[in-house]
C-alpha cells in the first residue's frame, strides 16, 4: 500500500516555482485559499510509478520572518503540517540571494531538496555552478533543474522519494553564528529536553526563535513573562541581533559559495541593456506612454476594427438569415424564430462581434505580464504614486484592470498595507474592463463616426483621471496613513514565450466565448422575452415588462440626459455583465438582420443625441461593476461594508459626473 | 411537422437558457469570473477549484 | 560626515558598513542581501526622481532614496 507523499515547494517569487509546479501536477490542480486568509493555496497531484505525491505550493517568500502573511503560511505550513520534504527552488543566475531563504528552510527542521532552477540562464551569464561541492558544502541534496523546459524534474522526483525513504544520507549544515549565540542555543537546547513540543519542532529553531525574541514561539513555550535578568542578558549579546543574524547567514552562504561557484566579473546582462533605454532617466516617461499607446491602437485599430466588422456582416447578415430561412422552411413558429434570430443572433452576436479587439487587449496585457516590463512600470511611477498616497506597486493592478477588474483585484495583494490595499481595490473598477468596451465602441461608431478612437480614448483617460482623484480623496479622509514602503526585485527581462502568450490569450478568447455562450445567451433570452411580452400577452415594445421595468428607473437618469426606460433598462442589466449592455440595445431596436453601424445609429438616433450618447458612456464607464468584480470585491475586503460602499459609491460618482457632463455640455450648447 | 419540431426545440432552448443564466449567475456572485476559462496557467485568481481542504 | 548609499551617483559602487534605521523594511532590506560588507552598485534613478535601483549579490533590486539613507558606506 503506498502511503502519500507530501511536499512542500518553497522559493522566492520568480524563481520559477509556479513553472515547477505545473511541470509536475500539470493539470491535476487545485486551487483555493489558506484558511482564513485570502491568500491562494494551489495543491496537486503527481503519480510517480510506485507513489502517490500531493505537492503543496506555497506562497513565494523571501524569508520567514513573522511579518507578513505570505511568510506566516509558509513557515507554519511547514512546521505544523509537516511535509515529509520541503523542495526549495533556488534560482541558479541569482544563487546567493535564493540561499538566504534555504539556510532559514534548513533550519526548520523537515528535509529539504534544493531544486536548482535556470540552469541554462545561469550558463549564458557564464556561471560554473559545482553542484556536487555545494550539495556536500549544505549537506543537503541538490538537483539541477530546467523547469521551462522540463529537465531534470524526474530526477528531483526520484531524489525526493529517496529522501522520503531515508535511502539518502541527510545532514543539513547551519549557519554559525558566533560563539556568543551558539552557546545559548546549546543552553536552550539542553532545557527544552523532555518537552513534548520537540516532536514536532527542531529543538534548533526553536532555541533561534526564542533568541531572535519570536512572539508566536514565546508563546508556544510559555515564555512570555519569562524573568527580566535573563531577557536583559540575552539583549546584551548583541545591540543588533537581526543585523547580526541577517549578517551570519550571508557570511555561511558566502563562504558556501566561493567554493562552489565560479563566475566572471559582473557583466552587463542583455537585460541592464534594455533597462538603460527603458527606464532611462529622459526616455523611461515618453516609452511609457508610448507603450500605453501602443497597446491602445493595436486593441482598435489595427487589428481590432477591421475583423470587427466582418464579424458583424457576418452575424447580422449571413447567420440571422441563414437560421430565419431554414426555420421558415422547417415550419417553426414565428415566435421561436423571433427569439433565436431577434433574441437569441442579435443579442449575443452583437457582443461576439467585439472579440478580436478583446483578443488584442489582452494579448498586449500578456506580453507586458510576460516580459517583466510590468515591475519597470511600478519602479517608474512610486514617485507619482506616492503623491496621491499609494507606491508604485498599486499601479500594476490599475493597469490589469483594463483588462478585466477581477483578477486586478486579486492582484492587490501584494500590497502589505492594509489601507492602500483596500483604497486600490475601490478605485479598480474605474479602470475599464474589456467588457465596458463593446458599449463604447458601439456608441462612438453610431454617434461620432469619425472620431471614434479619440472619443474611446478620452473615455479611459476619464476613468484614470477618475480613479486617481478618488484614490487622493480616500487617502487623505477615510484611509489616511503612510504609503506602503517599496522594495521590489526587478527580475530580468523575458522573452514572452509563444507558448505562453498562447496560453493567456486564449484562455481570454475562450473565455469570453463560453460567457457569450451562457451567461449572454441566458440573459438575452430573458431579455427577448421580457421586452417582447407582458402579463397579458405578446404586445409592442413600449408595453413590455422591460419597458415597464425600464419606465420606472428612467427618472433617475433625466437629469443625465438619458431619461429613457430603453437606458434604464439597459444600465440594470448591465450588473449582470456589461457587455449585455449592447445586447440589450440590439434587442430593443432590433438590430440583428441589419448589420451596419449607420442602422444603429439610425435606431440610436431616436432615444439619444451626440451629448447625451457621451453622457450614457461616461455612466457606463464608472457605474457598479459586474456581479462577478462586486463578489471579489467582498472577497478581498471581507466586508460587507465595504462592499455595499463601492457599489453605491460608483454610482453616485457615475451619476455625479455624468450629469455634469450633460448638464455644462448643454450650456455650451452640444 | 412545424408544431413538433417548434415545441422540441423552443423547450431545448429555453431550457438552457434559463439553467445556463442561473448557473452564471451563481457562478458569477461567488466571485467566479465566467470570463475565464481556467485554460492556462494564469493566476487569473478564479477559485472555480474547490481546495480538498 | 558619513557617506551613505543616496549619496553614490549612478554607475558608483560601494561596500556597505551598516544598515540603520528600524522595523520591516530594515529587515527587509537585510533579508535581500543588503548586509554589511556587501559590494553594492547603483544602477540608476527612475525618471522622476525615486526610486533606484540597485546591483546587489548579483540582482537588481530598487527602494527609496529614504531608505537609502539609511544604508552607510564605508
Amino acid at each position: 500500500m503506498t502511503k502519500t507523499i507530501t511536499i512542500a515547494l518553497a522559493g522566492n517569487p520568480n524563481c520559477g516555482k509556479t513553472t515547477l509546479f505545473n511541470g509536475l501536477t500539470g493539470s491535476k490542480q487545485y486551487v483555493g485559499n489558506w484558511p482564513g486568509v485570502t491568500v491562494e493555496k494551489k495543491e496537486g497531484r503527481l503519480k510517480d510509478k510506485n507513489n502517490d505525491i500531493l505537492v503543496v505550493d506555497l506562497p513565494g517568500t523571501y524569508s520567514l520572518s513573522p511579518y507578513s502573511m505570505d511568510e506566516m503560511i509558509a513557515r507554519n505550513y511547514i512546521v505544523e503540517d509537516a511535509p515529509d520534504v520541503v523542495v526549495n527552488i533556488v534560482d541558479a543566475s541569482n544563487i546567493e540571494r535564493n540561499l538566504y531563504l534555504s539556510t532559514q528552510l534548513m533550519e526548520l527542521g523537515r528535509p529539504v531538496v534544493i531544486a536548482l532552477n535556470m540552469m541554462d540562464v545561469a550558463e549564458s551569464r557564464g556561471y560554473n555552478i559545482d553542484v556536487e561541492k555545494l550539495s556536500k558544502l549544505l549537506g543537503i541534496p541538490v538537483v539541477p533543474i530546467i523547469a521551462s523546459k522540463k529537465q531534470g524534474l524526474d530526477k528531483l522526483v526520484d531524489v525526493v522519494v529517496k529522501v522520503t525513504k531515508k535511502e539518502i544520507a541527510y545532514k543539513a549544515k547551519y549557519a554559525d553564528y558566533g560563539e556568543k549565540i551558539e552557546t545559548k542555543i546549546k543552553w536552550y537546547i539542553k532545557s527544552f529536553e523532555g518537552n513534548p513540543l520537540l516532536d514536532k519542532y527542531s529543538p534548533r529553531w526553536l532555541a533561534i526563535k526564542v533568541i531572535e525574541e519570536d512572539k508566536t514561539v514565546k508563546k508556544l513555550l510559555n515564555m512570555e513573562n519569562e524573568d527580566v535578568a535573563a531577557a536583559a542578558e540575552r539583549m546584551s549579546l548583541e545591540d543588533d541581533l537581526e543585523s547580526f543574524i541577517a549578517d551570519k547567514r550571508y557570511q555561511f552562504i558566502t563562504d558556501i559559495i566561493s567554493k562552489s561557484l565560479k563566475k566572471p566579473k559582473d557583466i552587463l546582462t542583455l537585460s541592464d541593456k534594455i533597462d538603460k533605454v527603458l527606464t532611462n532617466k529622459w526616455l523611461g516617461l515618453p516609452i511609457f506612454a508610448l507603450i500605453m499607446y501602443g497597446v491602445f491602437y493595436f486593441t482598435f485599430d489595427l487589428v481590432g476594427n477591421r475583423l470587427l466588422d466582418m464579424i458583424d456582416v457576418f452575424f447580422a447578415e449571413t447567420l440571422a438569415g441563414w437560421v430565419s430561412n431554414i426555420l421558415e422552411t422547417i415550419g417553426v413558429s414565428e415566435w421561436l424564430q423571433s427569439l433565436l434570430v431577434d433574441g437569441i443572433i442579435g443579442g449575443v452576436g452583437g457582443v461576439l462581434v467585439f472579440l478580436p479587439n478583446i483578443a488584442c487587449l489582452f494579448l498586449a496585457i500578456s506580453i507586458l505580464e510576460d516580459s517583466g516590463y510590468m515591475a519597470r512600470v511600478a519602479f517608474i511611477m512610486d514617485r507619482a504614486m506616492r503623491k496621491i498616497g499609494l507606491s508604485g506597486k498599486a499601479f500594476i493592478p490599475m493597469i490589469l484592470g483594463f483588462g478585466c477588474n477581477a483578477p486586478a483585484i486579486m492582484g492587490t495583494r501584494t500590497l502589505e498595507d492594509q489601507n492602500d490595499r483596500l483604497t486600490a481595490i475601490l478605485i479598480n473598477p474605474f479602470m475599464s474592463c474589456s467588457a465596458r468596451l463593446p458599449v463604447y465602441t458601439l456608441f462612438a461608431a453610431a454617434f461620432f463616426p469619425n472620431n471614434e478612437k479619440t472619443v474611446v480614448f478620452s473615455l479611459y483617460l476619464l476613468g484614470v483621471f477618475i480613479a486617481i482623484f478618488i484614490g487622493l480623496i480616500f487617502k487623505n479622509t477615510l484611509f489616511k496613513g503612510d504609503s506602503t514602503p517599496f522594495v521590489m526585485e526587478l527580475p530580468p527581462y523575458r522573452i514572452p514565450t509563444f507558448k505562453g502568450l498562447t496560453i493567456h490569450v486564449w484562455d481570454r478568447v475562450k473565455g469570453f466565448l463560453m460567457k457569450a455562450g451562457t451567461l449572454i445567451f441566458g440573459a438575452c433570452m430573458v431579455l427577448w422575452f421580457i421586452l417582447g411580452f407582458n402579463f397579458s400577452g405578446p404586445v409592442e415594445l413600449t408595453e413590455s415588462i422591460g419597458a415597464g421595468i425600464g419606465k420606472v428607473f428612467a427618472p433617475i437618469f433625466a437629469p443625465l440626459g438619458f431619461g429613457n426606460w430603453q437606458a434604464a433598462l439597459s444600465l440594470i442589466t448591465g450588473i449582470l455583465a456589461k457587455e449585455v449592455v449592447v445586447s440589450n440595445m440590439s434587442i430593443i431596436y432590433g438590430i440583428a438582420e441589419e448589420a451596419s453601424s449607420q442602422a444603429f445609429a439610425q435606431a440610436l438616433a431616436g432615444t439619444f443625441n451626440q451629448l447625451t450618447a457621451y453622457a450614457f458612456m461616461v455612466f457606463v464607464l464608472l457605474y457598479t461593476p459586474c456581479v462577478a468584480t462586486i463578489a471579489v470585491i467582498k472577497r478581498e475586503t471581507n466586508s460587507w461594508k465595504w462592499t455595499g460602499f463601492s457599489v453605491a459609491y460608483q454610482f453616485g460618482v457615475a451619476w455625479f459626473v455624468a450629469m455634469l457632463v450633460y448638464q455644462i455640455g448643454s450650456l455650451l450648447g452640444f | 411537422m412545424g408544431q413538433i419540431i417548434t415545441f422540441v426545440l423552443a423547450a431545448a432552448i429555453i431550457g438552457y437558457g434559463a439553467y445556463i443564466l442561473v448557473k452564471s449567475i451563481k457562478k458569477q456572485t461567488q466571485g467566479d469570473c465566467v470570463g475565464c476559462s481556467h485554460a492556462g496557467d494564469k493566476n487569473c485568481g478564479c477559485s472555480s477549484h474547490k481546495a480538498k481542504y | 560626515m558619513e557617506r551613505t548609499l543616496k549619496d553614490l551617483k549612478p554607475g558608483e559602487s560601494g561596500k556597505i558598513s551598516t544598515v540603520k534605521g528600524k522595523g520591516p523594511v530594515r529587515r527587509r532590506l537585510m533579508d535581500m542581501g543588503i548586509i554589511q560588507g556587501t559590494s553594492i552598485t547603483v544602477e540608476r534613478i527612475a525618471p522622476l526622481g525615486d526610486p533606484i535601483e540597485v546591483k546587489v549579490k548579483g540582482y537588481n533590486l530598487s527602494f527609496r532614496k529614504e531608505d537609502a539613507e539609511n544604508i552607510i558606506i564605508e
